[in-house]
């Protein structure tokens, strides 16, 4: 090969880069509550996650085996009623650990780091009894994906060529499956529909005042109890409605599915700013920009006669010894994330829009 | 349960005999079941023993960063992966300086090894806490995490440096430590017991037999946890912890009386993370062969259950939790457990058939989800019930300081301690009264 260069599919890159940014955005919007209202990093999120994949899995076998007549129906198939359970359940979810676990340690008043562990507790408990109902090895996705659940079918996905065979750009098109177009269209709905909660309804206010000062919230004669649960219900069951999306986009899918996103959605919160709805989304733009970025560059570093050959052929001209370079692995995608998100930390650290003060008091 | 005994408020030290007396009871009896049902008991044993010294080198390193200083550190796993793969590496693979001179080229290769790892470890602690240390607690928690997991993606695939060659083929991502093999395979350490010293103790009672080797390991790594240990109850104990301590209270009093904060933070995770890098080579002689998906962020919740349970800010409480754990997530790993503590739920059941095969379930209750189901519910129960643990802290006896103050010296410090007592008193107050108001509503 002459130029070493492999073609880029830049519009399929751009649309999975929106894709994953508004799983993303979908995933960490009740993070973001939790850690703004209650103040503590609540790790058993990932479990909320695997929890919502799996109950709407669920509620799909239910039904099939219910209604067996018609198992092509629209009434079975259809994901976003899938994904209304999992937002009921999963929120109840939410509720029911505030009630068992988290209340009880704001009694205690105990440290943020208590409620960190207990958080990991719940995950434990959370992660093991999904294993044990519903078996610990990855569950192939059927029944779900194969069919259409939109009412008109996308199934062959859009494909244009826009140019073809360019040394550079090669095959250019869009393939996007219905399951997509679903992520896309909720992903910018739930956005919409939670800035108009937190802007103009009477309990996002509550809500964001709860999270500026609990005292001056209730002086002002909000019930800050009840703002607590509902903050619950609300980051739980959005959290679920996303993993319900995402599970129906996924080949198979494990138990262990949501932890490996943990650190990525806890970057795109912290990266944004803790308590910045609109700051997450930029994050989780930026988060999932520089996954793609990364992993298209550092595919065209490892292909023959990339950088990792020329650094390679650069030692062995000055030493005369072969192997002497790095690889560049497209697996660090998710690395480089993390490394941004140090950096950025270091120079604004309360993230893009946040407004909490990162830093330990007059220390 | 616990909430009777806390309500009726007998004493601390006999309410955590009894607690401690309930947990490790039926830890031991499941642990005996899974020894007596082993064919090769000598091992199984061994390998416990080993178990719990390496992570109670790592709850260690831990308790003295997050007990002691209250730097909630998550990417404690990092400096594991750290220790174990360039102490392995350079002592397997690269086998440089000194392995090929003869007469003592590997042990002294293995030293060099060893002393690489915990330098590299400390080094890289100190330049990932130097820009942490003044975050907040919980930013802290975030970034010590993507620390750690930048260190496992590197190891996982930077694959001209960080793999194995394999004989043929190419590179291997597993990490098999050479040093056990060769070491085990020389003259007095390939012996049992019952060829070198005539000691049938084992064989007699139908327990497998014990190589020399196996106890000269167990020698060692005991040697190293007490040595780890009494240097970490050192600094408890020294001006230098009490001030840890402090901080760890309330810093702004610290930085009142001048001490720079951020220096004995950075110092103390540096400490940490060359603990950290010595408990990853026993990590690494112990499993004898690793690979990077080992070190998820798993390891460093599991430290952290370990220390909770164990008791805070507390070197005996983290080797009590430690064991206790350890014991009791070994024995449930074994195979006979498994078979023997079993449950199905589902279509084929009894009586609940029906109802199972209507919500289309089939639930295996097994042990190997199980025990980690019960260790978080025992961690949230601790959490909520005895967040000092099994052993508390001890309380630091100021009168004993105190008396060597001039009687000028002792009033101005008493008005001193009035004031920040008064202080937060009146935060206290303030809080219950909150929480008086949330109730009520």
């Amino acid at each position: 090969m002459t130029s070493g260069i492999i073609p880029i599919d830049i519009i399929s890159h751009t649309s999975l880069t929106v894709i994953y940014a508004l799983t993303l955005i979908m995933l960490t919007i009740g993070l973001n509550m939790v850690y703004s209202v209650l103040k503590f990093s609540n790790f058993a999120h990932a479990e909320f996650i695997t929890f919502g994949m799996f109950i709407s899995w669920w509620v799909l076998q239910i039904l099939t085996f219910a209604i067996p007549w018609d198992s092509s129906s629209y009434l079975i198939n259809n994901l976003i009623g899938h994904a209304l359970f999992a937002f009921l359940m999963v929120g109840l979810l939410g509720i029911a650990s505030e009630i068992l676990v988290f209340s009880k340690l704001k009694k205690l008043s105990a440290s943020p780091r208590s409620f960190t562990v207990a958080s990991i507790g719940i995950g434990l408990i959370l992660r093991n009894f999904l294993a044990m109902i519903f078996g610990n090895f990855p569950k192939p996705n059927i029944g779900g994906t194969s069919i259409s659940a939109l009412p008109f079918d996308l199934e062959i996905g859009i494909k244009h060529y826009f140019t073809r065979n360019h040394p550079f750009f090669g095959n250019q098109g869009i393939f996007i499956t219905s399951y997509e177009v679903l992520v896309i269209i909720f992903g910018v709905i739930t956005v919409i529909l939670v800035d108009f909660l937190f802007r103009k309804t009477k309990l996002g206010i509550a809500m964001r005042a709860t999270s500026d000062s609990f005292e001056l919230a209730q002086v002002s004669g909000i019930n800050t109890r009840k703002i607590v649960f509902y903050t619950w219900f609300l980051a739980a069951g959005i959290t679920g409605f996303g993993a319900a999306l995402l599970r129906a986009n996924q080949p198979r899918f494990s138990t262990l599915d949501g932890f490996m996103l943990l650190l990525p959605i806890f970057a795109v919160v912290i990266l944004g700013g803790v308590g910045s709805f609109r700051g997450g989304i930029i994050s989780a733009f930026i988060i999932a920009g520089v996954r793609t970025v990364t992993n298209i560059i550092f595919t065209q570093f490892q292909s023959p006669g990339g950088l990792e050959y020329m650094i390679e052929d650069f030692f062995y001209d000055i030493f005369g010894i072969k192997g002497l370079t790095i690889s560049f692995s497209p697996g660090y995608a998710d690395g480089v994330g993390f490394v941004v998100l140090i950096v950025v930390l270091l120079y604004r650290p309360q993230g893009i829009a946040g407004t909490v003060e990162a830093i330990r008091e007059r220390v | 349960m616990a909430r009777i005994i806390r309500k009726t408020r007998i004493n601390d030290k006999f309410r955590s005999f009894i607690v401690g007396v309930a947990l490790a009871v039926p830890i031991l009896y499941l642990y005996a079941y899974a020894f007596l049902a082993q064919t090769n008991k000598s091992i199984f044993l061994i390998g416990t023993i080993l178990a719990i010294l390496v992570f109670f080198v790592g709850a260690l390193s831990l308790d003295l960063e997050v007990g002691s200083v209250g730097l909630p550190n998550f990417g404690k796993v990092g400096f594991f992966a750290l220790g174990a793969y360039i102490s392995t590496l350079l002592y397997s693979v690269y086998r440089w300086p000194f392995y090929y001179i003869p007469g003592i080229g590997p042990i002294a290769q293995f030293i060099f090894s060893c002393l690489v790892a915990i330098i590299f470890s400390a080094l890289v602690g100190y330049l990932v806490s130097v820009p942490t240390v003044k975050l907040r607690a919980d930013y802290f928690a975030i970034m010590t995490i993507a620390g750690g997991e930048i260190i496992r993606l590197l190891l996982q695939y930077e694959r001209r440096w960080f793999w194995a060659p394999a004989p043929v083929g190419p590179p291997t991502q597993v990490i098999s430590n050479r040093v056990k093999v060769e070491f085990t395979g020389l003259y007095p350490f390939n012996q049992t017991l019952a060829d070198f010293f005539g000691f049938t103790f084992f064989e007699d009672h139908n327990l497998g037999s014990i190589f020399i080797w196996q106890v000269v390991l167990i020698v060692i790594f005991v040697l190293i946890s007490i040595l780890v240990y009494w240097f970490v109850e050192q600094i408890r104990k020294s001006p230098y912890g009490r001030t840890l301590r402090a901080i760890r209270e309330d810093d702004i009093t610290v930085t009142s009386v001048g001490k720079d904060v951020s220096r004995f933070r950075w110092q103390v995770t540096t400490l940490a993370a060359c603990i950290a890098g010595l408990a990853g080579i026993m990590y690494a002689m112990t499993f004898s062969a690793f690979e990077a998906g080992d070190f998820r962020p798993f390891l460093t919740f599991d430290l952290y259950i370990f220390i909770i349970i164990g008791g805070l800010g507390n070197s005996r409480g983290a080797f009590a939790g430690t064991a206790l754990v350890q014991m009791f997530l070994r024995a449930a790993q074994v195979q006979e457990v498994k078979e023997n503590i079993f449950l199905y739920l589902g279509k084929e059941s009894p009586l609940i058939g029906p109802l199972f095969d209507f919500l289309q379930l089939d639930v295996y209750i097994n042990p190997d989800n199980m025990r980690l189901v019960i260790l978080g519910i025992i961690l949230i129960l601790f959490l909520l019930f005895m967040p000092s643990g099994l052993i508390p802290e001890p309380k630091t006896d100021n009168e004993k300081y105190l008396q060597y103050l001039t009687p000028e010296e002792r009033l101005s410090s008493d008005k001193a301690v009035a004031t920040r007592q008064s202080l937060t008193e009146r935060e206290r107050i303030d809080e219950e009264d909150v929480t008086e108001l949330n109730s009520n509503i």
